[in-house]
């Protein structure tokens, strides 16, 4: 029973954050495999739309025409030598606005992870801890460097990022808990546009989740806090600027069915408007469908 | 215990939106200036509203280039961009017309997103901002 829990709870771990629209999405969420099995492959697909838009004066300006973002996205991880693991991310973005619309990937992430706090004996209170390393690649394409009309091109950040983090998740009968903290580092890059080049100065960000879920038969039900934030991006070059942090929460609900041992379906809606105090960010709601399949150690 | 109390209730509280004006500027029929602003160099622009852009439509304004009251017509145009600096990324690229001495229109203007936005504005030949006037401009 209790790795029937552990089975639908992995389930309820937040997918990859969305985020501001004008930069086609925020930092992946770590693939990993928070159960007790050997490998997972999990496809999905989220659809986004742009609801305010808040300043870095703080005062939110609401969206009338609608801007949606559909994401395609194949996640896979491997347990290796028992408690290592690798996985990653490969997002298929589609941006729409006003008619017009882009198609292409997002930025591909690769993921580390190792068992820091096994969970051998089903411990009544110790967590069950797995800590990641997370390489993200440019592959999306920075805002900066958009040439489309409403920027709709840009289906990432587009910068190299280096992240570290930990998740901690906890079973205690019907109920289950996780915590996870992410911190990365972007690099800088150059840039060039029709208009524009210089150099682009990002920083440091983070993620700090938190959820919980109720267990019954073979269904899950959750929910989910996210914190997401990001230093300011200062450019140098045609045009020179000191940029603003970024911050946004995202809440999420999700139900997750758990067909067989092999076999699981999530749906889950996500808000950012709902929650925290957002700062110089697109704020959207998303629902999400997701298959997963896994094979057993 | 409070503290960490508080610290909970902070980070769950709901979100409090604070929604902005949703006014803006309108057209004008002669050339009054809406805002003004100086170049590095000593020259002064005035800028004024022909359509106002806005989500999905493209705007247009006219601008004039001065040096203490006497339009200044320089050989080549000047171009204009469109920049939001909290972000750190500008807008789709704008096109300018010469209309008379130092008078200049930019059309196909569009700002991606809302929020506070800078008009540059830079001298033909001007590097890395040397030469520019930056006005403000809220969407």
């Amino acid at each position: 029973m209790k790795r029937f829990f552990l089975l639908l709870f992995s389930l309820g771990i937040p997918g990859p954050a969305f985020a501001a629209a004008c930069c086609g999405g925020g930092f992946a969420s770590p693939s990993l495999i928070a159960g007790d099995d050997q490998a997972q492959v999990t496809a999905s697909y989220s659809y986004s739309r742009v609801e305010t838009e808040v300043g870095s004066d703080s005062y939110w300006r609401r969206r009338e025409a609608g801007e949606t973002t559909g994401t395609y996205r194949i996640e896979g991880a491997r347990i290796w030598a028992d408690r290592g693991q690798a996985g990653f991310s490969l997002p298929l973005v589609q941006r729409a606005r006003a008619g017009a619309n882009s198609f292409g990937l997002g930025d591909v992430s690769g993921t580390l992870g190792y068992e820091l706090l096994p969970d051998w004996d089903y411990s009544a209170w110790r967590p069950k801890g797995i800590s990641f390393l997370q390489l993200t690649a440019p592959t999306g394409r920075a805002v900066n460097e958009s040439t489309a009309l409403y920027q709709l091109d840009s289906r990432g950040r587009g910068f190299w990022a280096l992240g570290a983090g930990a998740l901690l998740t906890k079973t205690t009968g019907d109920i289950d808990l996780f915590t996870s903290l992410e911190a990365h580092r972007s690099f800088a890059k150059n840039f060039q546009n029709s208009q524009t080049s210089g150099r682009l100065f990002p920083g440091w960000g983070g993620n700090a989740a938190g959820g919980i879920g109720y267990n019954w038969l073979k269904v899950r039900v959750g929910g989910s806090l996210t914190w997401t934030y990001e230093d300011p991006v200062n450019v140098s070059g045609t045009i020179s600027s000191l940029g603003v942090p970024q911050r946004f929460a995202t809440a999420a609900l999700s139900a997750s069915y758990l067909a067989s041992n092999d076999w699981a379906a999530t749906l889950s809606y996500a808000d950012q408007t709902k929650f925290g105090s957002p700062l110089n960010t697109s704020l959207g709601r998303a629902a999400t469908l997701q298959l997963q399949r896994r094979w057993q150690r | 215990m409070k503290r960490i109390l508080f610290l909970l209730f902070a980070l769950t509280a709901c979100a409090n939106p604070k929604y902005a004006s949703t006014e803006s500027s309108s057209a004008g029929e002669t050339f009054q200036p809406q805002i003004s602003a100086s170049f590095h160099g000593g020259n002064s622009v005035g800028l004024r509203w022909e359509s106002a852009p806005t989500e999905e439509d493209f705007g247009s304004f006219t601008f004039l280039i001065s040096r203490n009251g006497t339009a200044v017509d320089p050989q080549a145009l000047p171009s204009v961009v469109l920049w939001m600096p909290s972000m750190g990324h500008g807008s789709s690229p704008v096109t300018v017309e010469r209309l008379g001495s130092g008078k200049f229109r930019a059309t196909k203007v569009f700002f991606a997103m809302k929020g506070q936005w800078e008009i540059h504005i830079q001298m033909p030949g001007s590097t890395e901002g040397k030469d520019e006037a930056i006005l403000p401009f809220t969407f």
